[in-house]
């Protein structure tokens, strides 16, 4: 490839002429009005101000594992018993403008929480979970023992989904949630819960003067997560230097795997320029049993560590005896899973 | 408040909304994101307490706090949104084959993107994109050769070139 082809792809990038008078006049307007989510809010405020919001939470055990949840996880009622350990017990409604938010099953590991709630709009409302970009406003925030929201030193990331539930059309929707902290849940940050955010649903889209969220349906449907998990995971520290970049070592720090996750961990003086040399899509995690065990990248923003979920579930101890392969600077690297305990 | 007027605003962005978008489009790879971060970039402009020091300062501080808001856009939860993976596809690519290399060039990880436009596009020498960053320059270097080599070794895999 020729640098002419290059820079003539680059030109392509550039705005037209229209873009940039309409992000000019966008800047040149008070902030208020710039932020699409602010034209939401005071839809809202409008929309809701007379509605009104009840929340009841009751504690409740965990005695399975919904089916929707294991089918999400590519498992089927035999594993299910293995998610049991990942489950906080919660039974938690809001409602709000006539509508039910149940959140009704929360599974955590240290990297990742993943939750179940089924959301019902009042009879008659139509809400076509077909359309593309259908989404909640919803985030969430830890909270520790003072019962502020606690921000860790790393980023973290939110996924939605909505899964289908037979009927595409009718007044219900099923959405499945994760929060995946970089760093993941840390023991000693004290967390006392999970304040799930949840508020209107929008459809998103795009248009030439920027992102729009359109409001289906307007309501704050926002509630608290008690925080009483036990990590149940298991890890394995093998400080073995793994490859060289910029003339340092690569060092393995940590693998952690869970029935649902593995975590990778690399130390190197330049965190951020492990990219160059780590292949995160060329991993292979093997069971003890020599069983190639499918995995799927999730999270590649963090410099420190590579995420993925296991496209089955498993019980980790059978990793145990196992072997996890690294593409490091183009080399392979086997490494033994012999050493996995209990994280906690 | 800044210390620039409305008209010093415009000017400024006039002259530099369409480096500091391609920035963003390049790290953000869709375009409400490039908008979003582009506009923010020059609303960081209008909060500016003192004047840049010339023109090659001015662009200098746009390209790195592009850079930096586009860093912080990406750890933002949203970004694993993911839905805008197509987001590029309106964009009218002059050659068919244009579109083939953005997709490789965006398969390259952020930084190597970055060195690339700089170098090949806005015509830095590595040392200054080194000196801009903050960067060693080996380093910026080690990103080229290791950009060009992905880049070449990805197209090749697509049969760019072969027909």
């Amino acid at each position: 490839m020729e640098q002419h082809e290059l820079n003539r792809m680059f030109d392509a990038l550039a705005p037209t002429q229209e873009q940039e008078q309409a992000v000019l006049d966008r800047l040149l307007r008070t902030e208020r009005e710039v932020i699409p989510m602010k034209k939401l809010k005071k839809l809202t405020v409008i929309g809701i101000a007379a509605a009104l919001m009840v929340i009841s939470c009751a504690a409740a055990v965990v005695t399975g594992i919904d089916q929707r949840i294991l089918e999400y996880f590519g498992s089927g009622q035999e594993q299910a018993e293995l998610l049991v350990s990942c489950a906080l017990p919660v039974d938690i409604t809001t409602e709000d403008n006539g509508a039910v938010f149940h959140v009704s099953q929360v599974l955590m590991d240290r990297y990742s929480l993943t939750l179940l709630a089924d959301f019902t709009a009042p009879e008659g409302t139509v809400l076509d979970e077909t359309k593309e970009n259908l989404r909640f406003d919803m985030y969430a925030h830890q909270i520790n023992q003072s019962g502020k929201r606690f921000t860790p030193y790393a980023g973290w990331s939110n996924l939605q989904t909505l899964l289908d539930d037979g009927d595409p059309l009718d007044n219900h929707l099923t959405v499945l949630y994760q929060m995946l902290p970089d760093l993941g849940f840390q023991p000693d940050d004290g967390l006392k819960s999970i304040e799930l955010i949840v508020k209107h649903l929008a459809l998103r889209h795009y248009e030439d003067d920027g992102r729009h969220n359109d409001p289906v349906f307007l309501g704050d449907w926002s509630c608290q997560i008690p925080f009483t998990w036990q990590d149940m995971g298991l890890s394995v520290s093998p400080n073995q230097v793994v490859g060289q970049l910029g003339g340092e070592d690569v060092v393995l720090t940590e693998v952690y795997l869970s029935p649902m996750s593995l975590n990778i961990r690399l130390k190197h003086s330049h965190d951020s320029d492990l990219e160059q040399v780590f292949d995160c899509d060329n991993v292979v995690l093997t069971s003890g049993d020599g069983e190639t065990v499918p995995i799927t990248i999730v999270d590649r923003s963090s410099w420190y560590d590579r995420f993925y979920h296991l496209n089955k579930i498993i019980d980790p101890s059978q990793l145990q005896g196992g072997t996890l392969t690294l593409t490091i600077g183009g080399e392979i690297v086997d490494i033994p899973l012999d050493g996995l305990v209990p994280v906690e | 408040m800044g210390v620039y007027s409305r008209e010093e605003i415009e000017a400024i962005y006039r002259r530099n909304f369409k480096l500091v978008y391609q920035i963003c489009l390049v790290l953000m790879k869709n375009v409400p994101d490039a908008e979003d971060a582009a506009q923010t970039v020059f609303g960081r402009v209008m909060e500016r307490g003192k004047p840049f020091r010339d023109p090659e300062h001015e662009k200098a501080w746009l390209i790195v706090t592009a850079r930096n808001q586009c860093r912080d856009q990406l750890k933002h939860w949203w970004r694993r949104c993911r839905e805008d993976a197509s987001a590029l596809d309106a964009l009218a690519w002059e050659e068919p084959s244009d579109g083939l290399v953005w997709d490789q060039v965006a398969a390259l990880p952020d930084k190597h993107r970055l060195v690339l436009f700089l170098h090949y596009y806005e015509g830095y020498a590595t040392d200054e994109i080194a000196q801009m960053l903050g960067d060693n320059p080996s380093t910026v270097r080690s990103r080229l050769v290791q950009a060009r080599k992905k880049l070449k070794l990805r197209l090749e895999a697509e049969g760019y070139g072969t027909t």
